[in-house]
């Protein structure tokens, strides 16, 4: 297979690129957002199947849609519009698919840590009680944290989130989406983002915590 | 008073582990743990005024465990990222080589 031979991190080569039909570009942009398209597009749809059949339908929409691409937005956000639309329009004809509005509550008010973990007395309230602290299962050998079975489990933990959640931690940690992008798609304001963030990671820190504890013990 | 504090002649001893701990101490608007696990995410996304950063910053200077929280944020997102990476998710293969014929197929606008 041929070798990208532009820097398609270069919006307009990557532009020109598609509009002369570069076959190597679009496996470029292909490559780099698919993955990302999907965790995004399976917190709207129930099974893995249907995800993929959004993905697939966003891609052949930008295969179709490339000429008319005007280059207000980067490439990146207009193909996750697209998603985005189409997600959205199917949502319309069939139940299985929900629109991200509609995906349950905003943020669930659960803690970042439990409750128990903190003092209630009146002189020292709110303090981590003795011993209840985070553990300090980060301070382990790097290969172990970053072990394939660790990230398995951050895997799961991000899987089993709700929708919301799931898809701001998707862009926003796995993919490295800045804030003000993910408002833009999701169409949240930067303190519900943040919210369904903290949330998120908090439920996945606690994923983790658990899993070592239990290794440990 | 000599300067040299001896052995059960120091002048305020603090509970241990723990900042903030001193009962009479000045009542102001502090930050307490429980308060400040809350906030990481506004912290890292800098999105606290001033004021609130700085009394966050005292805290995390003197509090151990309230470190070592923001520290496993910072872990967390480094191990999200990891998953980004494509190792862990590649594109099928199948549907691939299906939308790269699709896009060779798909005529230029004149």
């Amino acid at each position: 297979m041929a070798t990208p031979s532009e820097d398609f991190d270069d919006e307009r080569l990557l532009v020109a690129a598609l509009r002369r039909r570069d076959e190597v570009a679009f496996a470029w942009l292909l490559d780099r957002h698919d993955a990302s398209l999907r965790r995004v597009a399976s917190t709207f749809v129930r099974t893995g199947a249907s995800a993929e059949e959004v993905v697939q339908e966003t891609w052949l929409a930008v295969i179709a849609g490339i000429d008319q691409f005007e280059e207000r937005s980067t490439v990146k956000t207009w193909v996750f519009r697209i998603l985005m639309n189409v997600a959205r329009t199917r949502a319309t004809h069939e139940h299985r698919m929900v629109p991200f509005a509609d995906l349950g509550p905003a943020a669930d008010d659960a803690p970042a840590f439990a409750p128990e973990r903190f003092r209630t007395g009146l002189r020292y309230r709110g303090h981590w009680r003795e011993g209840a602290g985070p553990t300090p299962w980060d301070e382990q050998p790097v290969e172990r944290l970053q072990a394939r079975e660790t990230l398995a489990l951050v895997q799961r933990a991000i899987a089993d989130l709700p929708e919301r959640q799931r898809a701001v931690i998707s862009l926003r940690d796995v993919d490295g989406w800045s804030s003000a992008e993910v408002c833009d798609l999701l169409d949240l304001s930067e303190g519900n983002q943040r919210v369904l963030l903290h949330r998120a990671r908090a439920r996945v820190r606690q994923a983790l915590e658990d899993r070592f504890e239990a290794v440990r013990s | 008073m000599s300067g040299r504090p001896s052995p059960g002649n120091r002048p305020e001893r603090r509970p241990l582990g723990h900042p903030g701990l001193v009962p009479d101490r000045p009542r102001r608007r502090r930050i307490d743990c429980v308060d400040v696990v809350e906030t990481v995410t506004d912290y890292l996304d800098d999105a606290l005024d001033a004021d609130e950063r700085g009394r966050i910053d005292r805290h995390l200077a003197e509090c151990p465990d309230c470190a070592r929280v923001l520290a496993q944020w910072r872990t967390v997102i480094a191990l999200s990222g990891r998953l980004g990476d494509g190792a862990v998710d590649g594109v099928d293969p199948v549907t691939r080589e299906q939308l790269l014929v699709a896009f060779r197929a798909e005529p230029p606008t004149p």
